[in-house]
């Protein structure tokens, strides 16, 4: 396999094999055709592509939301799937950040987080300084006993990423989490989501069609071609971390810019 | 609601009600209506307090107030209950919808005499008579509810590997309640409504019957005392449904307060 770049020599966090996804049983529909991955531990892969790449579709089966109907996913060298049901343990591994905040209204922030822990009996005063804690490591400190309408899109989305995070998965999965929020906002949220993986050094698969965010947040840009969904190819980011936004002035950026336009076959023709 | 509304509401309602009491007067006057058609609104009043004072009154009120209740909570019991098991097995509700809907369209107060045929004359057949009244907004709201919850929202119930219970405990059940909820404040003002169609058609106790016999003794102006009560029990029994409701979903829009 050749998705393991020469200068990970960490070991094997996930290993997408061979996954291939068909909706529907009459009229087939083909989301992804066999994709290999191997994704190392610590790293952090963005799955880049259009709209309609089976680019979600991807990273739910990665999350075990969706069961693939060829291949495999291995974590830890453990199957997700054991026959028709997810291995728990694995599952437990995985955090997952939606393109909507999808908090639960009639919960506080602080009960939103904690929410994960209570479904694993963790008792109310654990719940309320992990809480308190990831409030505070997302930015949003104070706003604990708020509801979610009083909070903006992006203190909504951040509330999203601390309930992601508050049972200390070893891998964060994020489907467009920045896509509903205002260019400003997103560039802020690029910058903190970066501050808080190097803090914890977990692996994320993060899903985006925003090619800025792919180079800003990647170690290596899995690009996605549609119809059906595969790799294209894999693009090594090689900036140096912590990034900060300074590099979007840098000639490499705007290479590796150009080159992943022209991969997702964006011209510049106007027709 | 801004409490500039709320003051409103204190101004308009009570005027509102004195410009109808007004016209009511000036009418029956004016046209020399006969007391056995409509009597003055004092008189009728007048009647009101003799029945605020009269003993029996509040045995026949205490009487449909339990019927409305029991049937009411019955309501509430089975249709959440049956409401919750026809979302959770789509199979069930697709056999026994046409049932469901059967029930719903034959008129249920032609029912009346039946429930009293198999329940008797005693209370219990106006429990029966409330309870299916009030069943049916439940139910459907409940099923609506559990249908209304979000894809977004299941899906942060299925990342975290969620049992069923779990599922239903702290995402199915609190985000239908605003339906249920809905559901309830129909369902008790169609409880209501049966208990006292239950009373007009047979038995000896309740406002319903007392409506009967005072129409039957021509004192006109009791039968309208008797409704006016009805109607104030009525109305505070809807707005204990309705601060039920925001006691228990305060984050929802509906319950018009920001927490």
């Amino acid at each position: 396999m050749t998705t393991v770049p020469a200068a990970a020599q960490a070991a094997v966090k996930i290993a997408v094999d061979g996954v291939g996804m068909v909706y529907g049983r009459e009229r087939k529909v083909q989301a992804l055709a066999r994709v290999d991955l191997d994704i190392a531990d610590g790293e952090f892969v963005v799955l880049l592509g259009a709209s309609g790449c089976g680019k979600t579709t991807l990273l739910r089966i990665i999350g075990g939301l969706l069961k693939p109907t060829e291949g495999a996913i291995v974590v830890d060298r453990r199957p997700l799937w054991q026959g028709g049901k997810r291995d728990a343990a694995v599952a437990d591994q995985i955090g997952f950040v939606f393109q909507d905040a999808n908090l639960f209204p009639w919960m506080t922030i602080a009960e939103n987080i904690a929410l994960p822990l209570r479904l694993r009996g963790a008792t109310a005063d654990a719940r309320r300084q992990v809480a308190g804690t990831l409030c505070a490591k997302v930015g949003i400190s104070g706003f604990e006993d708020a509801y979610p309408r009083q909070l903006s899109g992006g203190m909504r989305q951040r509330a999203a990423i601390a309930r992601a995070l508050s049972y200390d998965p070893s891998i964060l999965l994020m489907d467009e989490p920045f896509g509903a929020l205002d260019a400003l906002t997103r560039e802020q949220m690029n910058l903190e989501l970066q501050r808080i993986w190097l803090a914890n050094r977990g692996t994320v698969v993060l899903v985006t069609h925003s090619i800025a965010e792919a180079i800003f947040l990647a170690d290596r840009i899995v690009v996605l071609t549609p119809r059906p969904g595969k790799i294209e190819t894999i693009v090594p980011v090689g900036f140096p971390r912590p990034r900060t936004m300074a590099i979007q002035r840098e000639q490499a950026f705007h290479e590796l810019q150009d080159r992943l336009r022209d991969l997702l076959g964006v011209s510049d023709h106007v027709d | 609601m801004s409490t500039r509304g709320n003051l409103l509401t204190w101004i308009t309602t009570p005027l509102l009600l004195l410009v109808f009491f007004v016209c009511w007067d000036v009418y029956v006057s004016a046209f020399q209506v006969s007391r056995f058609v409509l009597p003055p609104p004092l008189e009728v009043l007048k009647a009101f307090w003799g029945l605020l004072i009269e003993a029996s009154t509040w045995r026949h009120a205490a009487v449909t107030v339990y019927e409305t209740l029991f049937g009411f909570v019955l309501a509430t019991v089975f249709g959440v209950g049956l409401g919750a098991l026809l979302a959770k097995v789509p199979l069930l509700e697709r056999v026994l919808s046409p049932f469901i809907i059967a029930t719903q369209v034959v008129p249920k107060v032609a029912l009346i005499p039946l429930f009293i045929l198999w329940f008797g004359f005693g209370p219990t057949s106006k429990i029966v008579v409330a309870a299916v009244l009030a069943f049916f907004p439940i139910m459907a709201n409940t099923l609506l509810g559990f249908k209304s919850i979000e894809t977004g929202h299941r899906d942060v119930m299925l990342s975290l590997n969620a049992t069923s219970g779990a599922h239903a405990r702290f995402l199915e059940l609190p985000a239908s309640l605003p339906y249920i909820m809905s559901g309830m404040e129909v369902g008790i003002v169609l409880a209501i409504i049966g208990a006292v169609v239950g009373e007009y058609l047979g038995g000896n106790v309740g406002l319903g019957h007392l409506a009967v016999a005072s129409l039957n003794s021509f004192q006109v102006d009791l039968l309208f005392a008797t409704i006016l009560l009805l109607t104030v029990i009525g109305f505070l029994l809807y707005l204990a449904v309705v601060g039920l409701k925001r006691w228990v979903i305060p984050w929802h829009q509906s319950s018009g307060q920001v927490v």
